[in-house]
């Protein structure tokens, strides 16, 4: 065996695993043959299954004790509540057909529709509504329950008419009546199994739904039925009322990212309602999946500790704020799926300021390097060390930024930390899992994190939770004493008048422009793609609230 | 990359008389493959010490409006999702992947190291009870055991490689264990102790330097699977801080860029993959060479 | 009767082994930071909220005490309930063990295969660039960070050829067709890195094997050489290979987090790095147990199979 032959093999060898690597990596797609025999008008398959694709696992379907986002949406299918939201972001009717709320806004008086079943084929009456409310509130440790406010009763005043009664006004109730948590359930199963209810049996999941549970996998797949019996949709969002137009919908638990967008490629997955922002390019190009945009009202932020040296000066805070390019983030983090935020509010929200000009429009805090540095100046840093950091009485301007170990999470904490570098302040960042991170923040040691809020169609009333001094050291976190905001945020959540109520979050917004809590980082919009044999399934606010699938339709082979 | 430490012990026992570490090196200088792999990891070590004064940018300096730029001349491995040089930060990512996979190693040598030597030396309970806490890490699947005390530590370089070292030291244990037991009663030791050594002397002074060898294979080649679990806890995001460039977080963060990007996940994969297949076969070679059996 | 009371004693052995386990899961898991109340309530909810939470599920009891009540429980066969899932963790694991303990073996039948199969080629081609070869490639597979591994084996052959389904597990039971079609890539993924160290060992011992006495023996009886190496010498090496199968079980498990995660395998590694997310401790803490247990219950199998194998073997 000489010596030139074994280098020889060796090397080969290399160069076949080096340009193997490169082969697979540049591997071309498969091109998709584009389906030749598309019918002239469409055929529809009403006995068609549609699979949907989730990154985790709903915990448990006790949806009156989880805030678990694919719970939620699984309830939507599964269930049904009073009312739901309309395209406006008002309440309307669902299994109530209509309510009554008094003057004073304490007593809700709710109208039940008299031909809800549910799935086990009980006929729902006001005081399935009252046990489904009951149970809630007693359910120990339900992290939602409090969302109701301060319910003094809850009755069925008759067989249809169910009345809650409030020991204060509540303005924000509408958020759970109408979302997934105040589904009304067949309580009759639930004391069956009693808390494990949510996790126990497929068949023990009972709700009035368009869709039943038939059967559960955990981690792996979760399969919904069609209920026949549905016609009792809500004729404010969906023209067909009932039953839907599909047999059956699969729910596949598939956490890796690129693995998810493989499947959805592939055909194999027709619902995806968050694309990952890495993906987006090449499920933009797959030619058999239509991509929808969802804007829903959410927001991804930093806040800061105002109570933090340095950050305890607004005038740093403000510079940080100008130091953000706000563009940049929405271009390389969402890959451009987004819009640059200048409010708390995103244009078109419920709550958002409705004069033009604007109320806060002065205000607003642009990307301009120029004035930050003045701001920074101003506040006496002046001196710049060796590495470009400004001092000031021989202090470094430095801060700690704690963000979650999500890849957006470090791609935008390490976006922000290069901006501050600009201006001469070092950011450091800490990285947490979201346990620890959850944990940190409500220690009240942090100076500055990054977070998300999809604060729904009534958002303003979440200002309440961020900012009110009751509310520290968690969801407060910003710890800024404001005496006006203060006021402004109690009369939010009790006076009746709706303008009253608009004024005053005009005013927060401004405050908040002023005082520089929060810096805006984007807008988030979501790329939900769908296969192009499904026809109108309504994706536009699934981030928000998913779709009850009663209009989407399959396109027969 | 072997499973049995005590395969690699009788490597040293055979090869504990004479001077066998260069009779050893001189039969490794016929082994190739280990000649090469030695070379590539002081190659490997040079660029960890010079490599960030080589990096032609600041590898943390980002630049969105040219991110993902294919490889060009002036950044020949392209620029990743925040517009960095990749080229620079792979060079500086050898300090960090070098000295995390050498410090985790480092960790576990030592723990194991001593905790082996006590435990062969003296044997009876305390024997027993290292062992039997040997037991317990051994039946707890390594890599989840980094996991979890990364979770408890809270994640960054230092904590990584502190979980990743602690994790391997229940083999570092055996193998040193076993190899004491079988000098523990050789005439030296009992001369030792007859000319009135204390026990500490004669462990590290006497038992120590015969370990040396086959501890030292062993832990070139544990320092590949250092490697490699902490770039699997980068994956997991329990690994370096951003924007410390270490090649397993940058290859993860470019996994979900790989069909249209793959520059941002094969360079970094394929500087893992090398320094990790040196060790590999500097850790093979150094084992057949000190291993006379297996020398023909 | 020597091997029935060996048994008996390694069994015995287990109990220490499998406490400590349980000790130190525990604690360590308590003393980092999270606390499962606040993920269940989410980051938002008011203190009342989480302290209602922590009395629900025993949290705000003293460590020693969650833990004797936790370890008393363990001792009656109830291994508690997830504080996410609310369901009982023993059901849990029944649902996700089997997943992994398949693909757990089928990748190890994969890369001892493999593995054998290239250690004596290469141990008969000794020193050849065929044996160069092999062992270089084999030692590639070794080198590449799992995730890598995993995400280019599907690249390769689920998403360009289309030859696998690209992730989950088909319905149905746990070795029927389509199953082990969609186990076929997470469990090569798994196999590699198992494959790399048995060949080298097992090119090790058969060439150990081939110098000694009774191979010379067979050789002189005029046995044909290929006889003599596959059918003399092959069985006598396969007796280190057999250790460290056990060993390798532990690496698999470990490997077995990542892989899953990729390939969307419901598997009990990729359970317990969502459950340490969560920090839901009973199902970390039982699916730990269980790991555990089936681990030293494996070494003990290879151990008593070394004796069967190997005659020479006692026990004491």
């Amino acid at each position: 065996m000489s010596l030139l032959d074994d280098r020889r093999l060796a090397l080969v060898c290399a160069l076949i695993f080096a340009v193997g690597i490169i082969g697979m990596a540049c591997a071309p797609e498969v091109e998709e043959e584009p389906d030749p025999t598309e019918p002239e008008e469409p055929e529809y398959d009403f006995d068609a299954g549609i699979v949907i694709s989730r990154g985790e696992e709903a915990e448990t379907l006790d949806i009156q004790n989880t805030t678990h986002a694919s719970a939620n949406t699984t309830w939507e299918l599964l269930g049904d509540s009073l009312v739901i939201f309309d395209e406006e972001g008002n309440p309307s009717p669902l299994i109530a057909e209509d309510w009554d709320v008094s003057d004073d806004g304490l007593v809700y008086t709710f109208y039940i529709r008299d031909d809800v079943t549910f799935h086990s084929g009980k006929e729902l009456t006001a005081h399935d509504v009252e046990a489904s409310f009951e149970r809630w509130l007693s359910v120990e440790g339900s992290p939602t329950r409090g969302d109701l406010g301060e319910v003094e009763s809850l009755e069925a005043t008759d067989d249809y008419t169910f009345e809650i009664r409030l020991e204060e006004p509540h303005n924000a109730i509408w958020n759970v009546l109408a979302s997934p948590y105040g589904t009304i359930l067949n309580v009759e199963n639930i004391d069956e199994e009693g808390d494990d209810w949510g996790t126990a049996r497929a068949e023990l999941i009972d709700g009035t739904g368009p869709f039943m549970l038939a059967d559960w996998r955990r981690d792996d797949q979760m399969v919904l039925e069609r209920n026949e019996d549905y016609v009792w949709g809500p004729e404010a969002l969906y023209e067909n009322t009932g039953p839907a137009n599909i047999k059956e919908i699969t729910f596949r638990v598939i956490p890796e990212e690129t693995t998810r967008a493989a499947e959805i490629r592939r055909g194999n997955i027709h619902i995806d309602t968050g694309v990952p922002s890495a993906e987006i390019p090449s499920i933009k190009e797959a030619e058999h999946l239509v991509t929808i945009m969802n804007r829903p009202p959410s927001l991804s932020f930093l806040g800061i500790n105002c109570e933090a040296a340095p950050l305890d000066d607004v005038k740093i805070r403000k510079a940080l704020a100008h130091a953000i390019n706000r563009e940049e983030i929405v271009e390389v983090v969402r890959d451009g799926m987004g819009d640059p935020p200048y409010s708390f509010l995103r244009p078109g929200t419920p709550g958002y300021c409705p004069h033009d000009p604007l109320c806060f429009e002065d205000e607003i805090i642009r990307y301009d390097v120029d004035q930050a540095i003045e701001l920074l100046e101003e506040a006496g840093w002046t001196e710049v060390d060796d590495d470009g950091i400004r001092m000031k009485d021989g202090e470094r301007l430095e801060s700690t930024l704690s963000i979650s170990d999500t890849e957006t999470a470090v791609v935008q904490g390490e976006l922000v930390q290069s901006y501050a570098r600009e201006i001469g302040m070092d950011i450091e960042l800490n990285t947490m899992e979201l346990a620890a991170l959850f944990e940190h923040l409500r220690a009240a040691d942090h100076e500055m994190f990054t977070m998300g809020v999809g604060y729904g169609r009534r958002g303003p009333d979440t200002l309440y939770w961020y900012h009110h001094p009751g509310q520290r050291p968690a969801p407060n976190r910003f710890y800024l004493e404001h005496d006006e905001m203060t006021e402004l945020l109690e009369l939010s959540r009790v006076t009746p008048d709706e303008e009253e109520r608009q004024e005053a979050f005009c005013r927060i917004e401004q405050i908040l422009l002023e005082e520089v809590p929060w810096i805006y980082l984007t807008y988030r919009d979501y790329l939900a793609a769908h296969d192009e044999k499904l026809e109108n399934p309504q994706l536009e606010h699934a981030m928000y609230t998913f779709p009850k699938l009663l209009e989407v339709k399959v396109l027969s082979e | 990359m072997t499973e049995k430490p005590e395969q690699v012990a009788k490597a040293g026992l055979s090869a504990r008389k004479g001077h066998w570490l260069i009779e050893g090196l001189q039969r490794m200088r016929k082994n190739r493959g280990a000649v090469v792999a030695g070379c590539a990891v002081l190659m490997f070590l040079f660029l960890a010490i010079v490599g960030p004064m080589l990096a032609p940018h600041d590898p943390v300096d980002t630049d969105p409006p040219n991110r993902f730029e294919r490889p060009t001349l002036e950044h020949p491995f392209g620029r990743d999702h925040l517009g960095r040089c990749i080229f620079s930060r792979v060079l500086a990512g050898t300090r960090v992947s070098f000295f995390q996979g050498f410090i985790a190693t480092g960790i576990a040598l030592f723990f194991g190291g001593v905790l082996g030597i006590v435990a062969g030396y003296y044997g009876g309970v305390l024997d027993h009870l290292i062992s039997r806490l040997v037991d317990v890490m051994m039946a707890f699947p390594g890599f989840l055991l980094a996991v979890t005390i990364v979770a408890a530590l809270g994640p960054g370089i230092v904590n990584c490689m502190i979980a990743v070292g602690v994790s391997s030291i229940p083999r570092f244990v055996r193998l040193t264990r076993s190899d004491v037991l079988s000098f523990r009663e050789q005439e030296f030791t009992e001369a030792a102790r007859a000319s009135g050594a204390k026990d500490f002397r004669i462990m590290f002074r006497h038992i120590l330097p015969n370990v040396v060898g086959p501890l030292g294979v062993y832990s070139t080649l544990r320092l590949s699977t250092a490697i490699l679990a902490a770039a699997g806890l980068s994956f997991l995001g329990l690994g370096a801080q951003p924007p410390t460039p270490e090649w397993g977080a940058m290859a993860a963060a470019g996994r979900g860029h790989l069909i249209r990007h793959p520059h941002m996940v094969l360079f970094p994969a394929a500087a893992i993959f090398l320094l990790v297949l040196a060790f590999n076969f500097l850790g093979d070679g150094l084992r057949d060479a000190l291993d006379p059996r297996q020398s023909d | 009767m020597l091997m029935a009371s060996y048994i008996v004693r390694r069994l015995l052995q287990m109990v220490p082994v499998l406490i400590l386990v349980s000790v130190f899961v525990f604690f360590i898991l308590h003393i980092a930071p999270g606390n499962p109340a606040l993920m269940i309530a989410g980051p938002d909810a008011s203190i009342e909220v989480i302290e209602e939470i922590e009395a629900e599920l025993g949290l705000d009891l003293p460590l020693y005490e969650q833990y004797l009540r936790w370890a008393g429980n363990v001792v009656r066969g109830d291994l508690g309930r997830s504080l996410r899932t609310r369901i009982p963790v023993t059901e849990e694991l029944l649902e996700y063990m089997p997943n992994t303990l398949a693909l757990a073996f089928v990748s190890i039948t994969i890369s001892s295969i493999l593995g054998i199969i290239i250690g004596v080629i290469s141990a008969v081609r000794q020193n050849t660039p065929l044996d160069t070869g092999i062992v270089f490639v084999a030692v590639s597979g070794i080198s590449a960070p799992s995730f890598v591994r995993a995400l280019l084996l599907m690249w390769v052959f689920a998403i360009t050829f289309e030859w696998f389904p690209i992730s989950g597990r088909p319905a149905g039971p746990l070795f029927s067709l389509p199953v082990l079609h969609a186990m076929a890539l997470p469990a090569l993924a798994l196999a590699i890195g198992g494959m790399a160290s048995l060949a080298r060992l097992s090119r090790s011992s058969f060439l150990e094997v081939l110098r000694q006495d009774y191979v010379r023996t067979a050789r002189a009886k005029g046995l044909s050489e290929r006889v003599v190496q596959y059918k003399h010498a092959l069985k006598n090496a396969m007796l280190p290979v057999i250790t460290i199968l056990g060993f390798r079980l532990g690496a698999m498990f470990g490997g077995s987090v990542i892989v899953e995660t990729v390939f969307a395998w419901p598997g009990v590694g990729r359970r317990i790095i969502g459950a340490i997310g969560t920090r839901d401790f009973p199902v970390i803490q039982g699916a730990v147990l269980m790991l555990a247990t089936v681990y030293v219950l494996v070494n003990l199998l290879t151990d008593i199979s070394y004796a069967y194998v190997d005659p020479r073997i006692r026990y004491d």
